[in-house]
Protein backbone atom coordinates (compact mmCIF):
# COMPACT_ATOMS: atom_id res chain seq x y z
CA UNK A 1 0.00 0.00 0.00
CA UNK A 2 1.60 3.12 -0.95
CA UNK A 3 1.59 6.49 1.17
CA UNK A 4 -0.87 8.31 -0.99
CA UNK A 5 -3.11 5.75 -0.18
CA UNK A 6 -2.01 5.93 3.56
CA UNK A 7 -3.05 9.46 3.07
CA UNK A 8 -6.34 9.49 1.69
CA UNK A 9 -7.39 7.11 4.58
CA UNK A 10 -6.71 9.13 7.22
CA UNK A 11 -9.46 11.13 8.02
CA UNK A 12 -9.93 13.33 11.14
CA UNK A 13 -9.92 16.97 11.83
CA UNK A 14 -6.18 17.63 13.30
CA UNK A 15 -5.07 20.93 12.42
CA UNK A 16 -1.50 19.08 10.37
CA UNK A 17 -2.94 16.06 8.76
CA UNK A 18 -3.69 15.85 4.85
CA UNK A 19 -6.51 15.36 3.05
CA UNK A 20 -5.65 14.19 -0.27
CA UNK A 21 -9.37 13.55 -1.68
CA UNK A 22 -10.02 17.46 -2.23
CA UNK A 23 -8.53 21.17 -2.84
CA UNK A 24 -7.37 20.98 1.23
CA UNK A 25 -4.06 20.12 1.10
CA UNK A 26 -1.01 20.62 3.98
CA UNK A 27 1.54 22.08 2.40
CA UNK A 28 4.26 20.94 4.63
CA UNK A 29 2.85 17.33 4.46
CA UNK A 30 3.56 17.36 0.98
CA UNK A 31 6.71 19.32 0.98
CA UNK A 32 7.66 16.69 3.70
CA UNK A 33 6.74 13.81 1.43
CA UNK A 34 8.58 15.42 -1.57
CA UNK A 35 11.63 15.37 0.12
CA UNK A 36 11.69 12.44 0.95
CA UNK A 37 11.07 11.14 -2.28
CA UNK A 38 7.72 9.72 -1.14
CA UNK A 39 5.33 11.36 -3.11
CA UNK A 40 4.14 9.42 -6.38
CA UNK A 41 5.00 10.20 -10.19
CA UNK A 42 1.75 12.10 -10.55
CA UNK A 43 1.99 14.15 -7.29
CA UNK A 44 5.41 14.52 -7.80
CA UNK A 45 5.04 16.31 -11.29
CA UNK A 46 2.09 18.43 -9.43
CA UNK A 47 3.89 19.09 -7.08
CA UNK A 48 7.28 20.69 -8.90
CA UNK A 49 4.78 22.85 -11.54
CA UNK A 50 3.23 24.17 -8.27
CA UNK A 51 7.02 24.95 -6.88
CA UNK A 52 8.24 26.64 -10.33
CA UNK A 53 5.10 29.34 -9.84
CA UNK A 54 5.01 29.57 -5.90
CA UNK A 55 8.20 31.29 -4.73
CA UNK A 56 6.76 31.20 -1.02
CA UNK A 57 6.58 27.15 -1.65
CA UNK A 58 10.09 27.19 -2.78
CA UNK A 59 11.27 29.71 0.38
CA UNK A 60 9.28 27.04 2.04
CA UNK A 61 11.40 23.73 0.69
CA UNK A 62 14.86 25.14 1.08
CA UNK A 63 14.36 26.47 4.93
CA UNK A 64 12.90 22.84 5.69
CA UNK A 65 15.46 21.47 3.19
CA UNK A 66 18.45 23.35 5.41
CA UNK A 67 16.84 22.17 8.67
CA UNK A 68 17.29 18.72 7.37
CA UNK A 69 20.84 19.28 6.98
CA UNK A 70 21.46 20.78 10.31
CA UNK A 71 19.72 17.59 12.07
CA UNK A 72 22.36 15.24 10.24
CA UNK A 73 25.29 17.69 10.99
CA UNK A 74 23.90 17.60 15.15
CA UNK A 75 23.04 13.47 14.59
CA UNK A 76 26.93 13.12 12.69
CA UNK A 77 28.70 14.67 15.61
CA UNK A 78 26.58 12.74 18.10
CA UNK A 79 28.18 9.32 16.03
CA UNK A 80 31.49 10.64 15.98
CA UNK A 81 31.36 10.58 19.62
CA UNK A 82 30.74 6.93 20.40
CA UNK A 83 32.45 5.97 23.98
CA UNK A 84 35.42 3.78 23.16
CA UNK A 85 34.82 1.55 26.51
CA UNK A 86 31.39 0.19 24.37
CA UNK A 87 32.87 -0.75 21.30
CA UNK A 88 36.03 -2.52 23.42
CA UNK A 89 32.92 -3.80 25.67
CA UNK A 90 31.74 -6.02 22.47
CA UNK A 91 35.11 -6.78 21.06
CA UNK A 92 36.11 -8.50 24.27
CA UNK A 93 35.57 -12.33 24.30
CA UNK A 94 34.54 -14.51 27.42
CA UNK A 95 33.16 -10.88 28.95
CA UNK A 96 30.80 -12.16 32.16
CA UNK A 97 28.95 -8.73 33.37
CA UNK A 98 28.05 -9.53 36.94
CA UNK A 99 26.32 -6.38 37.42
CA UNK A 100 25.38 -3.82 35.05
CA UNK A 101 28.14 -1.18 35.35
CA UNK A 102 26.71 1.50 33.44
CA UNK A 103 23.79 3.80 35.55
CA UNK A 104 21.89 6.61 34.50
CA UNK A 105 24.61 9.22 35.28
CA UNK A 106 22.26 12.08 35.10
CA UNK A 107 20.21 11.16 37.70
CA UNK A 108 22.72 9.36 39.61
CA UNK A 109 24.74 12.86 39.93
CA UNK A 110 21.69 14.47 40.92
CA UNK A 111 20.69 12.31 43.74
CA UNK A 112 24.37 12.49 44.92
CA UNK A 113 24.21 16.62 44.60
CA UNK A 114 21.00 16.46 46.60
CA UNK A 115 22.37 14.10 49.52
CA UNK A 116 25.81 16.46 49.29
CA UNK A 117 23.04 19.88 49.54
CA UNK A 118 21.62 18.40 52.72
CA UNK A 119 24.52 16.93 54.03
CA UNK A 120 26.16 20.52 53.53
CA UNK A 121 22.99 21.94 54.91
CA UNK A 122 23.36 20.04 58.09
CA UNK A 123 26.71 20.99 58.22
CA UNK A 124 26.53 24.85 58.00
CA UNK A 125 23.49 24.72 60.08
CA UNK A 126 25.66 22.88 63.18
CA UNK A 127 27.94 25.29 62.57
CA UNK A 128 26.16 28.38 62.89
CA UNK A 129 24.15 27.14 65.85
CA UNK A 130 27.68 26.04 67.68
CA UNK A 131 29.15 29.14 67.79
CA UNK A 132 29.45 30.71 70.82
CA UNK A 133 27.39 34.28 70.79
CA UNK A 134 27.05 35.45 73.73
CA UNK A 135 24.09 37.54 73.12
CA UNK A 136 21.83 34.20 71.82
CA UNK A 137 22.07 32.35 74.51
CA UNK A 138 19.86 34.29 76.90
CA UNK A 139 19.60 37.39 78.95
CA UNK A 140 20.98 35.94 81.98
CA UNK A 141 23.94 34.96 80.54
CA UNK A 142 24.41 38.22 78.31
CA UNK A 143 24.32 40.27 81.16
CA UNK A 144 26.41 38.07 83.32
CA UNK A 145 29.14 38.79 81.21
CA UNK A 146 28.81 42.25 80.60
CA UNK A 147 29.07 42.51 84.08
CA UNK A 148 31.51 39.88 84.96
CA UNK A 149 35.50 39.37 84.33
CA UNK A 150 36.38 37.30 82.04
CA UNK A 151 36.51 33.74 83.44
CA UNK A 152 35.96 35.55 86.96
CA UNK A 153 35.51 33.48 90.20
CA UNK A 154 32.07 32.53 90.28
CA UNK A 155 31.40 32.33 86.63
CA UNK A 156 30.34 29.05 86.43
CA UNK A 157 28.28 29.34 89.71
CA UNK A 158 26.06 31.94 87.65
CA UNK A 159 26.18 29.55 85.09
CA UNK A 160 24.41 27.11 86.82
CA UNK A 161 22.94 28.24 89.97
CA UNK A 162 20.37 30.88 88.48
CA UNK A 163 17.07 30.01 87.13
CA UNK A 164 16.40 30.37 83.66
CA UNK A 165 13.94 32.95 82.48
CA UNK A 166 10.21 32.10 82.38
CA UNK A 167 6.87 33.95 81.51
CA UNK A 168 4.61 34.79 79.06
CA UNK A 169 3.47 37.89 77.49
CA UNK A 170 3.07 40.76 80.64
CA UNK A 171 3.77 38.17 83.25
CA UNK A 172 6.74 37.14 81.40
CA UNK A 173 8.05 41.05 81.45
CA UNK A 174 6.85 41.33 85.22
CA UNK A 175 9.37 38.12 85.48
CA UNK A 176 11.80 39.50 83.39
CA UNK A 177 12.45 42.77 85.76
CA UNK A 178 12.22 40.46 89.01
CA UNK A 179 14.75 38.24 87.73
CA UNK A 180 16.95 40.81 86.21
CA UNK A 181 17.31 43.45 89.50
CA UNK A 182 18.11 39.30 90.50
CA UNK A 183 20.37 38.67 88.55
CA UNK A 184 21.91 42.29 88.84
CA UNK A 185 21.93 41.70 93.07
CA UNK A 186 23.71 38.53 92.23
CA UNK A 187 26.52 40.38 89.88
CA UNK A 188 27.44 42.60 92.21
CA UNK A 189 27.57 39.95 94.96
CA UNK A 190 30.02 38.11 92.41
CA UNK A 191 31.90 41.17 91.64
CA UNK A 192 32.63 41.73 95.91
CA UNK A 193 33.47 38.31 95.77
CA UNK A 194 35.86 38.65 92.61
CA UNK A 195 37.38 41.33 94.93
CA UNK A 196 38.04 39.70 97.80
CA UNK A 197 39.28 36.84 95.83
CA UNK A 198 41.91 39.58 94.04
CA UNK A 199 42.67 41.08 97.21
CA UNK A 200 43.17 37.39 98.42
CA UNK A 201 45.46 36.46 95.69
CA UNK A 202 47.41 39.63 96.14
CA UNK A 203 47.58 38.85 99.43
CA UNK A 204 49.09 35.85 99.53
CA UNK A 205 51.95 36.74 96.56
CA UNK A 206 52.64 39.49 99.01
CA UNK A 207 53.42 36.93 101.74
CA UNK A 208 56.79 35.93 102.13
CA UNK A 209 57.31 31.88 101.64
CA UNK B 1 21.14 -17.65 24.09
CA UNK B 2 23.39 -16.40 26.83
CA UNK B 3 26.22 -15.04 24.57
CA UNK B 4 26.22 -13.38 21.06
CA UNK B 5 28.22 -14.89 18.33
CA UNK B 6 31.28 -13.10 16.66
CA UNK B 7 29.63 -12.54 13.96
CA UNK B 8 26.43 -10.72 16.12
CA UNK B 9 29.53 -9.14 17.71
CA UNK B 10 30.49 -7.52 14.77
CA UNK B 11 27.01 -6.43 13.07
CA UNK B 12 26.33 -4.55 16.24
CA UNK B 13 29.78 -2.76 16.29
CA UNK B 14 28.79 -1.84 12.83
CA UNK B 15 25.58 -0.85 13.98
CA UNK B 16 26.59 1.16 17.26
CA UNK B 17 26.84 4.84 14.73
CA UNK B 18 23.35 4.22 13.64
CA UNK B 19 22.24 3.03 17.49
CA UNK B 20 23.85 6.25 19.17
CA UNK B 21 21.37 8.20 17.08
CA UNK B 22 18.68 6.57 17.76
CA UNK B 23 19.76 6.58 21.55
CA UNK B 24 19.85 10.79 20.92
CA UNK B 25 16.90 10.70 19.07
CA UNK B 26 14.78 9.19 21.89
CA UNK B 27 16.97 11.22 24.45
CA UNK B 28 17.45 14.03 22.98
CA UNK B 29 20.35 14.60 25.72
CA UNK B 30 23.69 13.82 24.65
CA UNK B 31 24.50 12.35 28.58
CA UNK B 32 21.73 10.08 28.25
CA UNK B 33 22.46 8.43 24.74
CA UNK B 34 25.58 7.48 25.73
CA UNK B 35 24.30 6.14 28.89
CA UNK B 36 21.50 4.26 26.85
CA UNK B 37 23.94 3.08 24.42
CA UNK B 38 26.27 1.57 27.06
CA UNK B 39 23.30 -0.04 28.87
CA UNK B 40 21.92 -1.68 25.80
CA UNK B 41 24.99 -2.99 25.06
CA UNK B 42 25.52 -4.11 28.33
CA UNK B 43 22.01 -5.69 27.93
CA UNK B 44 22.69 -7.57 24.91
CA UNK B 45 26.15 -8.72 25.90
CA UNK B 46 24.47 -10.33 29.40
CA UNK B 47 21.15 -11.72 27.69
CA UNK B 48 22.42 -12.47 24.21
CA UNK B 49 19.88 -12.74 21.33
CA UNK B 50 18.72 -15.29 19.05
CA UNK B 51 21.07 -16.80 16.29
CA UNK B 52 18.19 -15.62 13.86
CA UNK B 53 18.31 -12.76 14.52
CA UNK B 54 18.49 -9.44 13.21
CA UNK B 55 21.39 -7.61 15.24
CA UNK B 56 20.08 -3.91 14.12
CA UNK B 57 16.18 -4.72 14.87
CA UNK B 58 16.90 -6.53 18.37
CA UNK B 59 19.37 -4.04 19.17
CA UNK B 60 17.15 -1.12 18.33
CA UNK B 61 14.02 -2.44 20.11
CA UNK B 62 16.10 -3.67 23.29
CA UNK B 63 17.04 0.24 23.33
CA UNK B 64 13.51 1.01 22.87
CA UNK B 65 12.38 -0.69 25.77
CA UNK B 66 15.17 -0.02 28.41
CA UNK B 67 14.62 3.97 27.43
CA UNK B 68 10.80 3.09 27.89
CA UNK B 69 11.75 1.38 31.41
CA UNK B 70 14.08 4.37 32.50
CA UNK B 71 10.91 6.94 31.07
CA UNK B 72 8.15 5.09 33.81
CA UNK B 73 11.21 5.35 36.11
CA UNK B 74 11.90 9.07 35.42
CA UNK B 75 8.24 9.71 35.91
CA UNK B 76 8.12 8.01 39.42
CA UNK B 77 10.52 9.81 40.67
CA UNK B 78 9.57 13.20 38.91
CA UNK B 79 6.40 13.09 41.13
CA UNK B 80 8.61 12.95 44.25
CA UNK B 81 11.30 14.57 43.46
CA UNK B 82 12.49 17.88 45.39
CA UNK B 83 13.68 19.96 43.06
CA UNK B 84 14.92 20.27 39.39
CA UNK B 85 17.32 23.04 39.25
CA UNK B 86 19.81 20.46 40.26
CA UNK B 87 19.98 18.68 36.95
CA UNK B 88 19.41 21.79 34.28
CA UNK B 89 22.09 22.95 32.19
CA UNK B 90 22.96 19.50 30.41
CA UNK B 91 23.60 19.70 26.43
CA UNK B 92 24.64 23.03 25.75
CA UNK B 93 28.16 24.13 24.85
CA UNK B 94 29.68 27.06 25.39
CA UNK B 95 31.51 27.42 21.75
CA UNK B 96 29.99 31.20 20.54
CA UNK B 97 30.43 30.98 16.88
CA UNK B 98 27.73 31.24 14.31
CA UNK B 99 28.07 27.60 13.51
CA UNK B 100 27.97 26.11 16.89
CA UNK B 101 24.62 28.78 17.68
CA UNK B 102 23.04 27.19 14.85
CA UNK B 103 23.72 23.80 15.77
CA UNK B 104 22.62 24.59 19.47
CA UNK B 105 19.53 26.02 18.32
CA UNK B 106 18.80 22.86 16.19
CA UNK B 107 19.49 20.55 19.36
CA UNK B 108 17.46 22.47 21.56
CA UNK B 109 14.84 22.78 18.97
CA UNK B 110 14.37 18.69 18.61
CA UNK B 111 14.47 18.68 22.48
CA UNK B 112 11.21 20.26 22.63
CA UNK B 113 9.84 17.93 19.69
CA UNK B 114 7.95 15.26 20.77
CA UNK B 115 10.11 11.24 21.46
CA UNK B 116 7.64 10.15 18.68
CA UNK B 117 7.85 12.99 16.09
CA UNK B 118 12.07 12.85 16.63
CA UNK B 119 12.98 9.12 16.28
CA UNK B 120 10.38 9.09 13.41
CA UNK B 121 12.34 12.55 11.86
CA UNK B 122 15.72 10.94 12.50
CA UNK B 123 15.27 7.32 11.35
CA UNK B 124 13.90 9.29 7.68
CA UNK B 125 15.73 12.56 7.35
CA UNK B 126 19.15 11.65 9.09
CA UNK B 127 19.03 7.81 8.52
CA UNK B 128 17.68 8.05 4.78
CA UNK B 129 14.97 5.38 5.46
CA UNK B 130 11.71 5.13 3.73
CA UNK B 131 8.61 5.81 5.19
CA UNK B 132 8.39 2.10 4.74
CA UNK B 133 11.44 1.24 6.08
CA UNK B 134 11.25 3.40 9.31
CA UNK B 135 7.53 2.29 9.79
CA UNK B 136 8.85 -1.63 9.81
CA UNK B 137 11.43 -0.56 12.06
CA UNK B 138 9.97 1.41 14.56
CA UNK B 139 6.65 -0.68 14.23
CA UNK B 140 4.29 1.68 13.80
CA UNK B 141 2.07 2.31 10.24
CA UNK B 142 3.59 4.29 7.59
CA UNK B 143 1.00 7.18 7.97
CA UNK B 144 1.97 7.57 11.59
CA UNK B 145 5.43 8.00 9.64
CA UNK B 146 4.58 10.35 7.28
CA UNK B 147 2.23 12.28 10.25
CA UNK B 148 5.21 12.40 12.50
CA UNK B 149 7.84 13.06 10.23
CA UNK B 150 5.98 16.18 8.31
CA UNK B 151 4.77 17.37 11.98
CA UNK B 152 8.32 16.88 13.19
CA UNK B 153 9.69 19.40 10.20
CA UNK B 154 6.93 21.84 10.81
CA UNK B 155 7.40 22.64 14.66
CA UNK B 156 10.82 22.34 14.19
CA UNK B 157 11.08 25.06 11.70
CA UNK B 158 8.33 26.83 14.00
CA UNK B 159 10.69 26.36 17.04
CA UNK B 160 13.71 27.47 15.04
CA UNK B 161 12.40 30.42 13.28
CA UNK B 162 11.45 31.82 17.49
CA UNK B 163 14.59 31.21 18.64
CA UNK B 164 16.00 33.33 15.60
CA UNK B 165 13.66 36.01 15.82
CA UNK B 166 14.25 35.87 19.84
CA UNK B 167 17.98 36.28 19.83
CA UNK B 168 18.40 38.49 16.64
Amino acid sequence: MGVAKKVKDMRDDRKNVVDMDGSRVDDDHLLSMYIDNELDAEQTIAFVSRLKSESALRTRLTRLEENDGLIKRVYAQSADSIPHQVAALISADNVTLLRPVRQWRRWTTAAVAASCAVVIAMVLNTNQTAVFNPMTIDAQMAHALESSPSRAAGFWLLLFRLPPLRGKGRKKEKTQGCQEKQYQRQSEQIQQRNQLHGSCIAAARQEPP
Amino acid sequence: MTTLTSQQRQDLIDELPRLKRYCLSLTSDPADADDLLQITVERLLEKGMPADAHVAKWSHRVCKNLWIDEIRSRDVRNRYALSEGVIDGAGTTSANTEESVQLDRVSAAMEQLPAEQRAALVQVAVEGRSYAEAAAFLEVPIGTIMSRVARARKALAANLEWREEREA
